[in-house]
């Protein structure tokens, strides 16, 4: 079955995701989504009644003691933004 | 004579075991090719030099001074540049990291550091991983250095090149739907996607976190097995490695495969698979039954819907991981000043088409309404993916198939088309969702000169077999 997506279904998904996408951009992305989403409908077609996916291999949640140790430094975690970190904390504008 | 940049991880320690060859020289050897290679190939996005030229002199000097050393001391290698490495870059093939500094070490390199190999520099990617062919990088294209017309294969092709053409002795590629096994194949070298789980994947970027897999790309299968000694093992730092013991794989190898049984799974030797690379694989299947193998038949039917499978949940991953990229706290950034515009921004000027495209596809299949319909659909269809597989474990010791249908496309051929892009992976993103590990190595060249790939898939854990086959094949080519 031939999916069809709109541009406004690519700038709505755009903005899910969080992504700046221009007109052209969207036009181009609605064909290619489409068809991408046509050819996974395929998986309609395919029995699963009553099968499940657990893992990959056998391994179980994995725990360990709660213990403090050092982690990664302040100032390397803050040097891909020298010029926005102040104090050990990162400047950003406000949210709210 | 050969030149250093040619010799195999084991030939080079041998050499300078003997003091017949310095770890100097084989880095400047390879500094020296990669430096007359990279304008036609591009293999790489950042190379080392001055520090590992410093490091192969400290090397030679302990060793001269008889102090112990590494199993791979001395020897250059290279990392696809998704690895990080404490205050060097880390692009990823994306322009989203451009400048990007890696604040701490991936644990991959970590052990190889301990081992003394030394780093040369970082490969060229298709940007997160996402490719198969390396021309949607964010630093240009990598040529195939067999044929520079061709692509190297991806979405590790830098690392494919880089290994070929003797750009370091070995690389660490990483693989999530054949990114190590699909340049192997294309660029003519040894590829192993391991078992999830066997090899760390701290400081990986990551791509899908349930398919990611770390692992060699070498010249030759000792040297792949050699490598995988020193990477495995567990590691408090990615809950999902395993605690299972790491096998003596370089000893593992040699054991014979006589009276094994190999599968040879029919849904991947018949349409959209080229001529010569069927030819190949057949001449393959006669070589294992002269070594004394059972061929067996085996029959995959859910395979037909395992690419529609895997991309599912690799881009739904994808959209998740990939949402820390939000220009904050390193990568591109914005100016605006509301911080919305400003995540929204950078990540339009971050990324690239590919990126956008499976980034978007993911929020889609896991957005309210259509997570049953996608998402779980999916994972429903991995799961009896996975029953077959291991079905099919229970009659034979190992799957053989092609590694790609075809060989290395020319370059631009399948760029504007990307699903069929992505239908060209077929036989490498069935392993994945299933988490057994498979091996691509070189049998043989098509009419135009280009190398073939054969996959070897293994059960669970069983890297050994995987190892013992390819073996047994180079071996009996001599």
């Amino acid at each position: 079955m031939k999916k069809n997506i709109t541009v406004d279904d690519v700038k709505k998904i755009a903005s899910l995701a969080h992504i700046n996408v221009n007109d052209e951009e969207a036009q181009k992305y609605a064909q290619q989504i489409a068809a991408i989403l046509s050819y996974i409908e395929k998986l309609d077609e395919v029995d699963t009644t009553g099968i499940e996916f657990k893992s990959q291999t056998d391994l179980k949640n994995v725990f360990r003691e709660d213990i403090a140790k050092n982690s990664l430094k302040q100032e390397d975690v803050l040097k891909n933004r020298k010029e926005r970190s102040k104090g050990g904390s990162l400047v950003i504008s406000s949210v709210l | 004579m050969k030149q250093p940049y040619e010799l195999t991880i084991k030939e080079a320690i041998d050499l300078m075991n003997d003091g017949k060859l310095t770890s100097y020289d084989l880095v400047k050897s390879c500094l020296d090719r990669i430096e007359g290679m990279e304008p036609t190939i591009n293999a790489f996005t950042y190379i080392s030099k001055e520090k590992a030229l410093q490091q192969a002199s400290q090397i030679d000097e302990r060793r001269s001074k008889g102090e112990p050393l590494g199993r791979l001391a001395g020897i250059p290698y290279s990392l696809k540049d998704v690895y990080n490495t404490y205050e060097e870059p880390t692009t990823a093939g994306s322009k989203m990291l451009d400048g990007y500094i890696s604040p701490y070490n991936a644990t991959v390199y970590e052990k190889l550091t301990q081992e003394d190999a030394i780093l040369i520099g970082k490969t060229n990617c298709d940007p997160f991983g996402f490719g198969s062919s390396t021309e949607n990088s964010a630093y240009g294209i990598t040529r195939n250095p067999v044929n520079t017309e061709h692509v190297p294969g991806g979405s590790s092709g830098g690392s494919g090149a880089a290994v070929a053409y003797g750009g370091g002795l070995f690389s660490i590629g990483e693989d999530t739907g054949g990114s190590i096994r699909c340049p192997a194949a294309f660029c003519g070298i040894y590829g192993l996607k391991p078992t999830y789980g066997r090899v760390s994947r701290y400081g990986a970027i990551a791509y899908a976190s349930s398919y990611d897999t770390v692992g060699p790309m070498t010249k030759d299968v000792y040297d792949n097995a050699l490598v995988m000694e020193v990477i495995s093992g567990i590691d408090e730092k990615d809950a999902t490695t395993s605690p299972s013991d790491i096998p003596q794989y370089t000893e593992e190898m040699m054991t014979t495969i006589k009276g094994k049984k190999v599968g040879y799974v029919k849904e991947f030797m018949g349409e959209g698979v080229d001529k010569d690379v069927k030819e190949a694989l057949e001449k393959a299947l006669e070589k294992y039954k002269a070594l004394g193998c059972e061929i067996v038949e085996v029959s995959l039917p859910s395979t037909e819907y395992a690419i529609a499978a895997y991309y599912v949940i690799g881009i739904s991953e994808a959209s998740s991981n990939l949402a820390r990229m939000d220009g904050m706290r390193f990568g591109v950034e914005d100016s605006a000043s509301n911080w919305k515009e400003k995540i929204i921004n950078a990540r339009g000027k971050g990324f690239g088409a590919e990126e956008k495209r499976r980034i978007m596809v993911g929020t889609y299949a896991l957005s309210a309404g259509y997570a049953d319909k996608y998402y779980h659909k999916a994972q429903a269809v991995r799961g009896l993916l996975k029953q077959e597989i291991l079905k099919a474990f229970e009659k034979v010791d190992i799957l053989v198939t092609p590694t790609m249908p075809v060989t290395a496309p020319k370059i631009g051929e399948n760029t504007d088309d990307p699903l069929k892009m992505w239908l060209m992976d077929a036989f490498t993103v069935t392993i994945n969702p299933v988490g057994v590990p498979a091996m691509s190595i070189p049998c043989g060249t098509d009419s135009q000169g280009l190398p073939i790939g054969m996959q070897l898939i293994g059960k669970h854990f069983d890297e050994s077999t995987i190892f013992a086959f390819a073996n047994a094949f180079d071996s009996s080519k001599e």
